[in-house]
């Protein structure tokens, strides 16, 4: 397995759990949590070595499409593979993320086969 | 004057200004005609104190009835703000302690169900231990036996932690609700305040719900099997189709569209149509997952 460092955004500590639990299930170790999208990117900044984002659409401050749309921008963390995880189903919504750069998205509620699913669909490409 | 009770102040006050014209238009001829006797003087002084009482009274009648009014704009103020401060205000605050609630309850159940996992990891380190120091067939046999049970209960304990998200989406409905409340609340402050002239020197100072971040909530969150939905994001995503029809609301999904095989039984035994939890995270989600991992790979290839 490819040595993962995950940055887990989203503002509910129940889902920020969640998500870690599912990751180190998975067999993922190393785990950084964020509570929205400002925080994330000065984690990016300030943490080494993390190189897979996963993030929720929906949080205060700073949202997940602005963050993914901050990510893309910089030209240090700009082909960060990004997973969006979010309850938002509508397709607008969808096309938009997908705009901004997403390299996939899930709905909630996930089981740990759709995570597992998705993140290995972006690192096989 | 019970008669002209009902006549409304605006025909009062029309029948006063009339009044007061045909009073000016009265006294003007009197006051230019400087030759006329003081017998006519003085009878058109009665004919004008007369028209003066009734104007009096109409007027006394008219400031009554605006009075009233005043008071029945301040009462209904007074009662739109004790709604606004009493009920809306609790309301949001009881919605905001829902959520508390739930999500320290979820952390406690996920405090549970990592100990259980901790613990399972520990037992099958024990009996590892117990088989690399004491050899023999049987006890292996029965260790094995003894790690798939243990094996067991650890997937039980993850699918307690996957259940959990369940917090996560009440939470964001419940956010929704106290949006809307919210909303409301400041609706009738703008009502009330529009209203704020016709306070009698007794207003109190407003509350208002502390403001939430709409970005922060998806109201339309739904905690239901989002296996179909997903498998249409899947198809977006892989062909950049954007032409591909995702249903607006996740009910719209019609229940043979979901491509967990068991859900028709499991619905048939559920009242509630839009809730399938059981297919959420049913045992055979991993094919189905599988054969949507085929499609993912074919496309994303």
């Amino acid at each position: 397995m490819a040595s993962l460092k995950f940055l887990v955004v989203d503002d509910s500590p129940t889902m920020r759990r969640i998500v870690f639990n599912t990751l180190k299930r998975l067999g993922y170790v190393e785990i950084e949590e964020a509570e929205q999208g400002a925080e994330a990117l000065d984690k990016l900044k300030t943490i080494p070595g993390i190189n897979f984002v996963v993030t929720d659409w929906n949080m205060p401050v700073m949202d997940g499409l602005t963050l993914v749309q901050e990510i893309r921008k910089s030209a240090e963390f700009s082909k960060i593979p990004i997973l969006m995880v979010t309850t938002r189903s509508v397709k607008d919504d969808i096309i938009e993320a997908m705009k901004a750069g997403v390299n996939n998205y899930i709905v909630k509620p996930f089981t740990p086969e759709v995570l597992k699913a998705k993140i290995d669909a972006i690192l096989s490409k | 004057m019970p008669e002209e009770k009902n006549r409304g102040v605006i025909t009062l006050i029309e029948e006063l200004i009339s009044d007061l014209n045909s009073l000016v238009s009265e006294i003007e001829p009197i006051i230019e005609q400087q030759n006329s006797d003081v017998s006519t003087v003085k009878n058109h002084i009665d004919f004008l104190l007369k028209k003066m009482t009734n104007v009096t009274s109409k007027t006394t009648l008219t400031y009554n009835l605006i009075q009233s009014v005043i008071n029945s704009i301040h009462s209904s103020r007074k009662e739109l703000k004790q709604s606004v401060d009493g009920l809306l205000k609790k309301t949001g605050v009881q919605l905001q302690k829902i959520t508390t609630t739930t999500e320290e309850a979820t952390n406690k159940i996920l405090d549970v169900a990592e100990k259980l996992d901790s613990e399972q990891n520990l037992i099958i380190q024990l009996l590892d231990e117990i088989k690399t120091t004491t050899k023999s067939d049987v006890l292996d046999e029965k260790v094995e036996e003894i790690k798939k049970k243990v094996y067991t209960n650890q997937d039980s304990a993850f699918t307690i932690i996957d259940y959990l998200q369940f917090q996560d989406i009440t939470a964001q409905q419940i956010s929704g609700a106290y949006s809307l409340l919210s909303d409301t609340e400041r609706t009738l402050l703008y009502v009330s305040n529009l209203l704020k002239e016709f306070d009698l020197g007794d207003s109190t100072p407003e509350f208002t719900l502390p403001e939430i971040d709409k970005n922060a909530f998806n109201a339309d969150a739904l905690f239901n099997d989002k296996a179909g939905i997903q498998n249409l994001i899947d198809d977006l995503f892989e062909t950049g189709d954007t032409s591909i029809d995702i249903p607006t609301q996740e009910h719209e999904l019609k229940l043979k569209d979901l491509p967990t095989t068991h859900s028709n039984e499991v619905k048939q035994d559920s009242n509630d149509d839009d809730f399938d939890i059981d297919a959420l995270f049913n045992n055979n989600a991993k094919e189905e997952e599988k054969t949507n991992q085929d499609e993912i790979d074919k496309l994303f290839s």
